[in-house]
């Protein structure tokens, strides 16, 4: 096929718009994947990553954070240590700028090694890409790459909506991953305390009753559920007990 | 420590603070950030966009010193995204009565304690909304910094976008429209240890004392922050 998907123009920018308007109610980084995966899409992008790439020290690391990846390509990666000689990483950690892979493989300054490492993830189905790094303000230095299995013909409407989404993807991953929710130790999401207010409420009990019965006041007792529910993302209390039994965090 | 409204009615009450919080931002954006426009040989950063009507809000600790602050315009009076960087939007931008813009967010200081910051951005954020509750603000218009967008989030902020990112010499920026969620403070004040609001708004006349004076129950007034922490230091040496 000649080309990937290309010049959709504002219609772009607004489905970006649109993807992180849902982005914001997405509850697991599996949630998140979805969305986001419908959106990088409509620029023919399958697999998106987002990584650190140097850390505080100013050392290049290869550390993944999450994203939608290849694993036999991850792991090849990390095998290999291919960081020390990637092109994409050698200018996230420059430059603060996006970089569309095809442009950097027309550069006069591209090593045989890097030259080698763009043929190698070819042959993993990774044919063009777009980097679009996160240089904070410590020295640390996360990078979103989006890839493709196709040559990705790209508008400047196009750039900027995928650098949206791109930085959109990474803010909301990173705060999952916060809370605990991305990476399925959910229940370190819930403190003891929670878990047990939350298992009186499955029994029926009322805030006072459930106060009575662990020794602790009213007002604390709906503290801990009210802090639940906002963990659990949830407008209610049974609500939070529906999600804490799904998630394995309080027995039915 | 508290955040005080600094208004057009009561800014003859903070000139040291005023002072104080423009030495502030050039350190952190002219000297942390590499921000190379705002660098000034006075060692303050002023822009056409602090004027006597402009509202801050300054995070003062116990000793009146100060710890962070942010910059906030109404929207019908000229600010950053309609009057000077209009090309970050592609929607149009909110404007009216409940929308504000914010700016300047210079919470903390890199050379301070991390707990000492983590306070001073969750006292930034409470300000804000309590603000919000008190002006009927809906929600604040703003140029974020990728790189900030985590941290924002994480506190609960919800930056909506209004445009496409754009390039400049340290990173990626983009307009939002960040909702005033007043639900979030009950939350934030649990984070922050505190029980009431964090926000203080001085009337005009009300006192001849500013809050470096008000903190240490002084009945005079002081000439600056440093002279206060002084006079405390003697307070309390005498005490011993």
């Amino acid at each position: 096929m000649e080309a990937a998907v290309s010049g959709l123009g504002d219609h772009c920018l607004q489905g970006a718009f649109d993807a992180i308007d849902r982005g914001f109610a997405a509850r697991t980084t599996a949630e998140l994947d979805a969305i986001m995966g419908d959106a990088f899409a409509q620029f023919g992008v399958s697999w998106f990553s987002v990584d650190q790439m140097r850390d505080t020290t100013g050392t290049l690391v290869g550390h993944h954070h999450f994203g939608r990846w290849p694993e036999d390509w991850g792991a090849h990666y990390l095998r290999g240590q291919h960081w020390k000689h990637d092109r994409v990483v050698r200018h996230a950690v420059m430059s603060p700028t996006p970089m569309h892979w095809l442009e950097a493989q027309k550069r006069g300054d591209l090593g045989a090694g890097e030259a080698r490492l763009f043929g190698e993830a070819r042959e993993f189905g990774l044919c063009d890409g777009y980097v679009t790094p996160l240089h904070q303000l410590d020295g640390a230095v996360t990078a979103i790459s989006v890839t493709s299995p196709e040559r990705m013909e790209l508008s400047p409407a196009d750039h900027a909506a995928l650098r949206l989404l791109s930085i959109y993807y990474c803010s909301f991953g990173l705060v999952l991953k916060h809370c605990g929710l991305g990476d399925g130790r959910a229940r370190a999401c819930l403190t003891a305390r929670q878990r047990e207010c939350l298992q009186w409420v499955r029994a029926g009990k009322s805030s006072w009753a459930i106060g009575e019965i662990v020794g602790i006041s009213e007002r604390t007792v709906n503290f801990h559920i009210e802090e639940a529910c906002r963990r659990l993302n949830t407008q209610t209390r049974q609500q939070a007990v529906i999600e804490a039994v799904i998630r394995g965090l309080i027995a039915l | 420590m508290h955040v005080h409204v600094i208004t057009a009615a009561n800014r003859a009450l903070y000139l040291a603070e005023i002072e104080a919080m423009h030495r502030h931002r050039h350190e952190i954006f002219a000297k942390h950030y590499g921000w190379t426009a705002l660098i000034s040989a006075d060692g303050l950063d002023i822009d056409e966009f602090d004027t006597p009507h402009t509202t801050y809000f300054v995070v003062l600790d116990d000793a009146g010193v100060l710890r962070g602050c942010d910059r906030v315009i109404p929207s019908w009076r000229p600010h950053m995204l309609t009057h000077l960087f209009p090309e970050y939007a592609q929607e149009e931008i909110p404007t009216g009565p409940s929308i504000w813009e914010w700016s300047r967010h210079a919470p903390g200081h890199p050379a301070w304690s991390e707990g000492l910051n983590r306070e001073v951005r969750l006292l930034s954020s409470i300000a804000l909304l309590e603000f919000a509750a008190s002006r009927g603000i809906d929600g604040y218009t703003g140029i974020l910094e990728a790189r900030a967008l985590p941290m924002a989030m994480r506190v609960g902020w919800k930056p909506r976008p209004l445009g496409a990112p754009v390039t400049y010499g340290e990173g990626e920026s983009v307009a939002c429209l960040c909702p005033a969620d007043l639900s979030l403070l009950p939350r934030l004040r649990r984070m922050a240890g505190r029980a009431g609001p964090v926000l203080i708004e001085l009337p005009a006349q009300a006192s001849a004392r500013r809050p470096v004076e008000l903190a240490f129950g002084l009945d005079a007034p002081m000439a600056s922050a440093a002279e206060a922490a002084i006079a405390a230091a003697s307070l309390r040496s005498a005490g011993a």
